[in-house]
């Protein structure tokens, strides 16, 4: 029996009832036209009546016949027969096979299932069959292009496993409609292996695959799901007298029908520090918050271990505690409002070395120097050497009094020098006339209320003087005092910024210190001269993690990446990017600068698996096949065939219209003009 | 006349007092328009003219003699007492209208105006209302104008069956004892051979004879556009048919019975005016007058 791709065209059948209806008025009409004298209708012929009524009923006839083959044939007929009879039907089948190789694919027994049903659908060809094989998560990687070689396809499938990442199904579909597209065997399918994820829908109806192409859905899913997970953790770092501590809070996930207790264990280091027994409810979450926990010298590795389930991936989530954004910073600097403005916050949080003479050892691991009024002999020639290579090499200096006595080549980090020192003390000191509100640095009290630069009172400072020979040395002036004098400029060197202060900020020369808007002043100012980032607690499967800093660019150095599971990648001087494919710790280190860990987990949504049944995933897929129906479809030869019955259709609908507009024609040449 | 527009027919019949109808109408073209063709023995002098034998001396104009030394003769604007008859159609048929207003309506206002107009003449206006007898007759008399308004604005109702003209206007003319103007106003729905038989009764008595033809506009287009059943007004026959099948053919016949009555009216030297309901009733009037050679009465 035919049956009809899109029914629903079949309503354009009421469309139908309009001519009767005005049919049935006319009728009506007729037994009420009253006129006043008939005697010269009654002398014409009645004949004309009657072949008026047959030609109306002929073009009527037409007209209707020619709407409901249109109806017809836009329901799209067709013959289905039943799955498996594939062999049954002539000419060759071009079929890709895409297999899920997702995370949610290593949810316990589902993967084999995946496996034997790929098989299924490649041994079930004929041999003049061509199949091709595609593996997709976010990505779709072709494995085996389409060739009648089945044993090659298969001897893939064997080496083939599940990955970390997410599903979409939508990439998948593109590589299999653009290897199809290149196809002649007269039938098409597309064979998607799946758990069949409900959020991995995205996109897939956008995708055209080429007419007649079937996407033939076999779904591998568990029958009963009951996954947890972590879907996220936060992080309070604090300080304990010296020793830093941290308090971790997770937020878990369950899906599953009915609530259940669980282990959870908080490792940090690679210690387990704390278990909590936790009871998830039925489909639902819960946030689990730890005790304090001490936390080693510098980054260290965390993890939150569930107690295993079916998709043991998600299990384990990895972060990185002691290592979000802090900011190493080398403090000369006798006056204490700097130093103490460095102990205060946590975005970024500071890690400051303080010295009262600067050694070249200390600029090691660091990405700031602040420096203050420091006696002459602070910076010795060789810490002044070192500290000029420190800023050419991407390092900051802030210097919170003008920058007088260095030696070397560290006198020329500015395109001039800090001379006489002018006194204000007559007018109750100097105040800011001028700041750059649009500098990078200065941008955040643009929109700031609160933050009133002009009370700030300066009592003496020193005139900067430019370098004439060097022409501007892209100095930038980010304040003036009100008469005109430059109060803090910024000036690159090398791969690093110095930003200098006209006047020292001690709390006695200027009263900048006490001001309300110095604390995060200081705080922007180290964060924009340092270039400093902040740094993630994780990253998911499938995102990119950037090796290098301003201090180790891409473009110098090639890079090292080392994958959770081992696997060494080196990175080329000028690439800055890894795409992160695994869940767990990667390694990474650019030239000579410290390694860096991140810390990656598998994408969240992979841990949703609420899944779309067989029918529910064919129906959601059937706009991507737009011309084609999701469920195997076979004619003799299929698409010649389907195109048979439209252009008969089409063919059928033309002469109909032809006819009519002869009748139509005839009908108006008898009428009078 | 200018500035003044034309009335709707369809609007100004709407009004009851066909005596206002009729001075709106009248008054408003008749100034000037025309006068009698008559001159004779009147208070208000017209013009000289030379002596002629046979003429009366009492009108002989003595001291313009005195002046000229020739004689003349004065001639005043005729006193009219000519006799005035409107035949008006009452039947069925005259109940039929496409356009907002029916035949009945329309002829019912011109027969108004005809009336006023020929009173405003000091003309004997009569009336005489018909189907296939005369259903109101009021004979033309002086000082009647009231009595025909009255009655034009209470027509009785016809009878059934199709109306005839032979029997009522033999009868007319039986009844008038004098020479006069008979206006006729009927759409004539008889073969022209019968209905000109019937009209030259009229001018048994020397009568001039005027037919004022009044048709509605769709029955000379046929402009339906539907199948359906044509319901004769006067005998209720039904005729199913095709409009657009058969209006070349209607139209045709129309217009041969048209052509085929002013031929056989002409030839008896009746005049044959047609008149459709969409045109105003001014038109309507002046066409009527013109055509009666401009000074023709009323």
């Amino acid at each position: 029996m035919p049956s009809l791709l899109s029914p629903a065209f079949l309503a354009g059948l009421l469309a139908l009832v309009v001519p009767i209806l005005v049919h049935l008025r006319m009728r009506e009409r007729r037994t009420s036209q009253p006129f006043p004298s008939l005697m010269f209708v009654r002398r014409i012929p009645h004949k004309s009546l009657r072949r008026r009524t047959l030609q109306n009923l002929l073009l009527f006839s037409a007209r209707a016949l020619a709407l409901s083959i249109l109806c017809l044939a836009f329901a799209r007929p067709f013959f289905p027969v039943e799955a498996g009879s594939a062999a049954a039907l002539t000419g060759p089948l071009g079929r890709v096979v895409a297999l899920d190789v997702s995370a949610s694919m290593r949810y316990e027994g589902v993967f084999p299932r995946a496996l034997a049903e790929a098989e299924r659908a490649i041994r079930e060809l004929q041999p003049s069959d061509a199949v091709g094989l595609l593996l997709f998560s976010d990505v779709a990687q072709g494995l085996v292009p389409p060739s009648t070689d089945h044993e090659r396809a298969l001897a893939a499938l064997r080496r083939v496993g599940a990955g970390a990442r997410s599903t979409r199904y939508a990439p998948a579909l593109e590589l299999a409609s653009e290897w199809l597209s290149s196809l002649r065997t007269t039938r098409r399918d597309v064979v998607l292996v799946t758990d069949g994820q409900a959020r991995a829908l995205a996109g897939a109806a956008d995708v055209a695959l080429p007419p007649g192409v079937v996407v033939d859905v076999r779904s591998v899913a568990a029958p009963t799901n009951d996954n947890a997970t972590v879907a996220d953790v936060t992080v309070e770092n604090l300080t304990e007298g010296e020793r830093p501590v941290a308090i971790v809070s997770a937020r878990l996930i369950h899906q599953g029908p009915s609530p259940r207790t669980i282990e959870v264990t908080l490792e940090v280091a690679g210690r387990s520090v704390e278990k909590k027994s936790v009871t998830l409810p039925a489909s639902g979450a819960v946030q689990v918050r730890f005790n304090r926990a001490p936390l080693p010298a510098g980054p260290s590795r965390g993890r939150i271990l569930l107690q295993a389930d079916a998709l043991r991936d998600d299990d384990s989530f990895a972060f990185l505690l002691g290592a979000g954004g802090e900011l190493r910073v080398v403090l000369i600097d006798p006056s204490p409002y700097v130093s103490r403005a460095l102990e205060i916050g946590e975005q970024p949080a500071f890690d400051v070395l303080r010295r009262t003479t600067l050694a070249p050892a200390d600029l090691a691991g660091r990405s700031l120097v602040v420096l203050g009024e420091a006696s002459s002999g602070a910076i010795g020639a060789p810490a002044a050497a070192a500290l000029a290579a420190f800023v050419r090499e991407g390092g900051g200096l802030l210097a919170t009094a003008p920058l007088v006595g260095l030696r070397g080549e560290a006198a020329a980090l500015l395109p001039g020098v800090f001379g006489d020192t002018v006194s204000r003390l007559a007018d109750r000191g100097a105040s800011l006339g001028f700041v750059d509100l649009d500098h990078p640095a200065l941008f955040v009290f643009k929109q700031a209320r609160g933050f009133d630069f002009s009370r700030a009172r300066f009592l003496q400072y020193r005139l900067f003087k430019r370098d004439a020979r060097v022409k501007d040395g892209g100095l930038k002036v980010l304040a003036r005092f009100d008469d005109g004098q430059d109060a803090v400029i910024e000036a690159p060197f090398g791969r690093g910024r110095v930003v200098a202060f006209a006047s020292p900020l001690d709390g006695l020369t200027s009263d900048l210190p006490v001001q309300p808007l110095f604390l995060p002043l200081i705080h922007e100012l180290a964060r924009y001269v340092s270039a400093h980032q902040d740094v993630p607690l994780y990253y998911r499967v499938g995102g990119a993690f950037e090796v290098g800093s301003s201090r180790y660019p891409a473009a110098l150095s090639p890079a090292t990446v080392v994958s959770p599971s081992g696997r060494k990648q080196t990175l080329a001087a000028g690439v800055s990017a890894v795409e992160l494919e695994e869940p767990g710790f990667y390694e990474a280190a650019r030239g000579s600068g410290p390694p860096a860990s991140v810390a990656v987990n598998i994408d969240t949504a992979e841990s949703d698996l609420t899944m779309l049944d067989q029918e529910e995933m064919e129906a959601a897929l059937r706009p991507a096949a737009a011309s084609s129906p999701p469920v195997r479809v076979a004619t003799q030869p299929e698409d010649g065939a389907r195109q048979l019955w439209w252009r008969v259709a089409l063919l059928s609908v033309a002469l109909l219209l032809a006819l009519e507009a002869v009748l139509g024609a005839a009908r108006g040449q008898n009428a009078p003009s | 006349m200018r500035g003044r527009p034309l009335l709707d027919p369809a609007v100004v019949l709407q009004v009851k007092d066909l005596s206002f109808v009729a001075r709106s109408v009248v008054d408003g073209f008749v100034a000037g328009q025309h006068k009698s063709r008559h001159r004779g023995a009147s208070v208000d002098f017209a013009e000289h003219r030379p002596y002629s034998a046979g003429d009366d001396i009492r009108r002989i104009d003595w001291r313009l003699f005195a002046r000229t030394d020739r004689y003349f003769v004065k001639q005043f604007e005729a006193d009219s007492n000519a006799s005035f008859l409107i035949a008006l159609d009452i039947s069925k048929s005259m109940r039929f209208g496409s356009t907002g207003v029916t035949k009945l309506d329309y002829a019912r206002g011109l027969a108004a105006c005809l009336a006023y107009l020929a009173n405003s003449q000091k003309d004997r206006v009569g009336l005489m209302m018909f189907d296939r007898e005369i259903r109101e007759f009021i004979p033309p008399r002086g000082g009647r104008l009231e009595a025909i308004l009255r009655a034009l604005d209470a027509i009785p109702d016809p009878e059934s069956g199709p109306g005839a003209l032979a029997l009522p206007l033999g009868r007319a003319a039986e009844a008038s004892r004098r020479a006069g103007v008979v206006v006729l106003l009927s759409d004539l729905y008889e073969e022209p051979e019968t209905a000109v038989d019937a009209i030259r009764a009229l001018q048994y008595r020397g009568s001039e004879v005027v037919v004022l033809h009044v048709l509605d506009p769709a029955e000379r287009t046929f402009p339906f556009e539907d199948v359906s059943t044509f319901e004769d007004l006067e005998t209720g026959e039904l005729v199913p048919a095709d409009p657009e099948k058969i209006r070349a053919e209607y139209r045709a016949l129309i217009e041969a019975h048209i052509a085929g009555l002013r031929e056989k009216l002409g030839r008896d030297r009746v005049q044959h005016v047609l008149m459709e309901t969409s045109t105003p009733l001014e038109t309507a009037l002046r066409h009527f007058l013109r055509d009666r050679g401009g000074a023709a009465r009323p």
